[in-house]
């Protein structure tokens, strides 16, 4: 092996720099964008003339920002629950039913991840015209939900998956009806996986942005929406705080994650 | 409760899965209290009649009653029947204590109930002091004592066992074995238990039923299957056997000649082969073969034989000697001061057969 210990000689320093430089440019535009929140320079000059927090205060003084926070966050919850009770559900038909066309109805599950999300969101545009749902927040869940379901699909699928069903044997023979079964022991066993389901769904709908501008009206605009409209305005750094705010909540919730994963492994 | 009704009673029971029959009309009566044994090969319909009887499949035909009343269609929580299955099921996110308790808590016992029967399930496999762990921080063997205390907590009317050591080394089965044995006398519970490995049906069953295709070919206790073996199948599954090819010559009354592929001829009763014809096949015991230089006196069939491979095992020596017609057999002798006896490779000898330790099996 190319790793094996003590061995490879200069190879593997080659590999530890190769191994910085992708981190590097993984992660140097968003230490930018938080270095840029802190500086007092108007036109995003760098390196910062000075440090200051003003963008911070003039986010929080503006209300609109404050709403388009509460209404992603609304959003997010809403759509984790419910793709994660509808993908669960769907996960579970999927992996327990035998029935014809199983896999074609997987395909078909998970098609919004690969279908372009443009075309998604034309499609949802045209469709809730005629509904009435555009702007309005039920139009939000529905469009979100396409984006969300595959990722509870399939992280509950691939629980499911790995779970013995002669546990649910072992709990019936015990005495336990179904639901007191999928209660006390289907459910806590796969949980890691519908916490995996649950984050990854409330990612997805909060830094969604294509269809939240096709949905969007004056009045209900996400957060995304807001930065994309305010961006298209004027170029202020308010944006560049908005945006650390943004990437600290997701690396707080990939935090959990990992930590969940963590957990798990040892079994 | 009446002790006559049977604690399990299966009629003429058929699970056919599209054109394969997987149990092909077995019917058994299990006794209150009996240890009876599944033994069969994978795939002979033992594990699926017991799923049927768990509840986990419904028959195409036929009945199941469970002291005297039929279960079929009953879903398995309400059978009150106790399970122990092949993988370690235990719940792995509940403790131990939480596992055994499983049972009672979806019935709704108080708690201080829940508690006591618990501690009593515990130390009936000697666990008490495991009850805080989690099942994966127990061995194998704990695991599955774990899973026979959450089967028994609820005082099941009938125990269902599935090859519940098959994971198992083997000093945990034969410890795991022993403690099953002691628990049924102790407890006195109905157990019907599903293996592979004769021995271990020998050395833990009442009656061990041997399944075939679906089917029962022999219930009985080991000496039965042993000694009177209904069927060749059953010959050759339990223990070791010897075959031999013959043909029916003569009928003289209750009495038939059966010339062997040497020149030999066996008469024997004609019992399970009244009406056979033409080849039968004769199965021996290798203890029941005594091999000597010389032909015997004439109460035994002698077929000459060249003495094949031996093995010096102390106690017990084992031959492999070929017959004239070219059959192979093997041959058990008791060593000892006494009967000091050692054939040598090469040599002639005879094998003595007595006729009344000869089964003979018609040729289907």
């Amino acid at each position: 092996m190319i790793l094996t210990r003590g061995q490879g000689g200069l190879f593997r320093y080659v590999l530890y720099g190769h191994a910085a430089l992708a981190m590097a440019f993984l992660l140097l535009p968003i230490v930018f964008i938080a270095l840029l929140s802190l500086g007092s320079s108007r036109w995003l000059a760098f390196p910062p003339p000075e440090w200051t927090l003003k963008w911070y205060q003039e986010l929080a003084g503006d209300p609109r920002w404050a709403e388009s926070l509460w209404l992603s966050l609304r959003l997010a919850l809403c759509v984790t629950i419910l793709s994660v009770l509808l993908g669960g559900a769907a996960a579970f038909a999927l992996t327990r039913g035998r029935f014809r066309g199983r896999r074609l109805l997987k395909a078909f599950f998970v098609s919004p991840m690969i279908v372009p999300v443009v075309i998604v969101a034309i499609a949802l545009y045209s469709f809730s015209l005629k509904l009435g749902l555009n702007g309005t927040f039920i139009g939000f869940v529905a469009g979100h939900l396409i984006i969300a379901v595959p990722f509870s699909v399939i992280c509950v699928g691939n629980s499911l998956r790995a779970f013995d069903i002669a546990l649910e044997q072992a709990a019936a023979i015990c005495g336990a009806s179904r639901l007191q079964t999928l209660r006390r022991v289907t459910i806590p066993v796969i949980a890691p996986g519908l916490m995996a389901a649950a984050i990854f769904s409330f990612l997805a709908s909060w830094d969604e942005v294509v269809i939240s501008i096709f949905m969007a009206s004056p009045q209900l605009q996400t957060l995304p929406v807001r930065m994309w409209t305010s961006l298209r305005m004027d170029l202020s750094p308010v944006i560049a705080a908005v945006s650390t705010l943004l990437v600290l909540a997701s690396m707080l919730l990939m935090l959990v994650l990992g930590l969940l994963l963590i957990r798990r492994a040892p079994k | 409760m009446n002790d006559t009704i049977p604690a399990v009673q299966l009629t003429d029971l058929h699970k056919r899965y599209g054109d394969f029959a997987a149990v092909d009309g077995v019917s058994l009566e299990v006794r209150k209290g009996e240890f009876l044994t599944f033994l069969g090969s994978s795939g002979s319909g033992k594990t699926t009649t017991l799923n049927m009887i768990a509840g986990f499949d419904e028959p195409t035909s036929g009945q199941i009653r469970l002291n005297g009343i039929s279960v079929v269609g009953l879903p398995p929580p309400r059978r009150n029947i106790g399970m122990v299955f092949q993988r370690y099921t235990l719940f792995p996110h509940m403790s131990v204590e939480g596992n055994v308790a499983f049972p009672l808590s979806v019935r709704a016992l108080p708690k201080a109930e829940i508690r006591e029967r618990v501690r009593n399930a515990l130390r009936l496999v000697q666990l008490e002091q495991f009850g805080m762990r989690r099942p994966s921080q127990l061995s194998g063997g704990q695991q599955q004592r774990v899973a026979l205390a959450r089967a028994l907590v609820y005082e099941p009317q009938l125990l269902l066992m599935d090859e519940p050591l098959g994971a198992l080394d083997k000093k945990l089965r034969e410890e795991i074995q022993l403690a099953i044995r002691k628990l049924h006398h102790r407890l006195g519970v109905t157990i019907l238990y599903v293996t592979h490995d004769q021995e271990e049906a020998l050395r833990m069953s009442d009656r061990i039923a041997v399944f075939q295709h679906g089917r029962i070919e022999q219930v009985g206790s080991g000496e039965d299957l042993y000694h009177r073996p209904a069927t060749a199948f059953v010959a050759g599954f339990v223990g070791n056997s010897n075959f031999l090819r013959g043909e029916v010559a003569e009928r003289r009354g209750h009495q038939v000649a059966i010339k062997l592929a040497g020149e030999a001829m066996l008469t024997v009763p004609s019992g399970s082969i009244a009406t056979a014809a033409g080849a039968v096949r004769i199965m021996v015991r290798p203890e029941e073969i005594e091999l000597a230089p010389e032909r015997g006196n004439g109460a035994q069939v002698a077929i000459s034989v060249e003495v094949g491979e031996r093995i010096f095992l102390g106690d017990v020596v084992t031959y492999q000697v070929r017959t004239a017609g070219g059959e192979i057999l093997s041959v058990r002798q008791g060593h000892s001061r006494a009967n000091p006896r050692v054939l040598d490779v090469g040599t002639q000898a005879f094998a003595m057969i007595a006729a009344e330790r000869c089964h003979v099996f018609a040729v289907a």
